[in-house]
């Protein structure tokens, strides 16, 4: 899934962590490929969980689930990833795979047993 | 004989680097190393010729064993399932020799391969082991573990091109309730494979029924049946389990099943009927 050299997919990376700051729409619309895919993981909590989104569904989620979030961009899994505080707590960490040159997935945690490492 | 911790905590990167690729979590990682560092302690150690290769393999086949429990503990996750995401800012290799099969993409991949198959890729493809000694960590045949890793690779590019979410597979689940709850029997036939299955886990309620329900006609029939008294007052809530489509039943705000569908060109193969209290209730436990 990734043909973009890892400096650049950085480099995309810091642009979304940007354009979620500002609520910018269309620069994330131009960052992500039109058939993007995010995935969410809630947890398995019944209530918040979801379908795979696609499309013009992803922006507004991945914004909701940013909003009013401080945001870095750290290494995640061994690549850049956007992750989340709010407070001192990590309450989100989103990662993402390529395809070309734009972001094709986009993989949300929330969970909160997932993020425990990241919170002792 | 010395107390064994310089050793262990020497290999004790690469440990974790083979349980957490292999798992996808961190916190079963630590709980295998946890299993292999008492293992070690209780073991005979001068009669180990080498700890590292000892270590490695205990720790190989352990994650093997929770692999295959996790399997089935992913199946009953609602909502898409992720790995647990680990910081490698101090060590982007996760103590490997490459920073190989580290990325979710590729975690996600592993996860649709056997127990088997992910630990012969990963010892390959991110430490670097020799075949001779994967063969020996997973009891094969050196070239059948070269065959596994051949098949394992082939798999991911595979999949790396197949769709994730199919909009098909939503359209047919949701034809699935309309008929459903209509007791529509025509409709339901024609969107049946032929061989559909109707799987049910009540955990022993009387309401489940315990044995599966195989062909078209007569899972049509079955869920025809009993549409009057068990659809009334009831919400559905969509989602996903273990990357398919699925439907969270709940009535008076109660959860009390969820419906998962699998489908092929020919139609509905695969119905999930969940109903087990104790799994509707820790399916938020990892």
């Amino acid at each position: 899934m990734t043909t973009l050299p890892p400096g650049e997919r950085d480099a995309v990376v810091h642009q979304v962590r940007d354009a979620c700051e500002r609520r910018d729409v269309p620069s994330l619309h131009s960052l992500l490929s039109p058939e993007v895919v995010a995935l969410i993981d809630t947890g398995g909590d019944l209530i918040a969980s979801t379908w795979p989104l696609t499309g013009d569904e992803v922006v507004p989620r991945l914004l909701d689930a940013l909003d009013g979030a401080g945001l870095s961009v750290q290494q995640v899994n061994g690549v850049c990833a956007i992750v989340a505080r709010r407070g001192e707590r990590v309450s989100c960490i989103v990662s993402f795979g390529f395809e070309g040159n734009r972001i094709a997935r986009v993989w949300i945690t929330l969970s909160p047993l997932k993020l425990r490492r990241w919170n002792s | 004989m010395s107390d064994g911790v310089e050793q262990f905590l020497e290999v004790r990167p690469r440990l974790f680097g083979i349980a957490y690729r292999m798992l996808g979590s961190a916190t079963e990682a630590e709980d295998i190393l946890q299993e292999v560092w008492l293992r070690w302690q209780g073991y005979d150690r001068d009669t180990v010729e080498s700890p590292a290769a000892f270590l490695a393999t205990a720790t190989t086949r352990l994650a093997i064993n929770a692999a295959t429990s996790a399997r089935a503990r992913h199946e009953t996750y609602i909502g898409p399932w992720l790995p647990e995401p680990v910081d490698t800012s101090a060590d982007p290799a996760l103590g490997a020799e490459r920073g190989e099969a580290l990325e979710f993409a590729v975690l996600l991949l592993l996860e649709k391969l056997s127990p088997v198959e992910r630990a012969a890729y990963v010892l390959r493809e991110a430490f670097d082991y020799p075949y001779s000694t994967i063969a020996e960590i997973v009891q094969l045949k050196e070239p059948a573990v070269r065959q596994l890793v051949s098949r394992a690779r082939k798999h991911l590019v595979a999949e790396r091109r197949a769709p994730v979410a199919s909009k098909q597979q939503r359209e047919l689940l949701a034809a699935f309730l309309e008929a459903a709850q209509a007791g529509d029997f025509e409709t339901l036939e024609k969107l049946f494979a032929e061989d559909v299955v109707s799987y049910s886990d009540g955990g022993g309620l009387a309401l489940a029924a315990r044995i599966p329900v195989i062909g078209r006609t007569r899972v049509a029939k079955f869920v025809a049946a009993f549409a009057s008294h068990f659809w009334t007052g009831v919400s559905l809530r969509w989602t996903e389990a273990n990357g398919q489509p699925s439907v969270v039943l709940s009535r008076d705000g109660v959860d009390f099943t969820v419906v998962t569908a699998t489908a092929s060109d020919a139609g509905i193969d695969q119905l999930l009927w969940m109903m087990n209290p104790e799994k509707l209730g820790s399916v938020s436990a990892r």
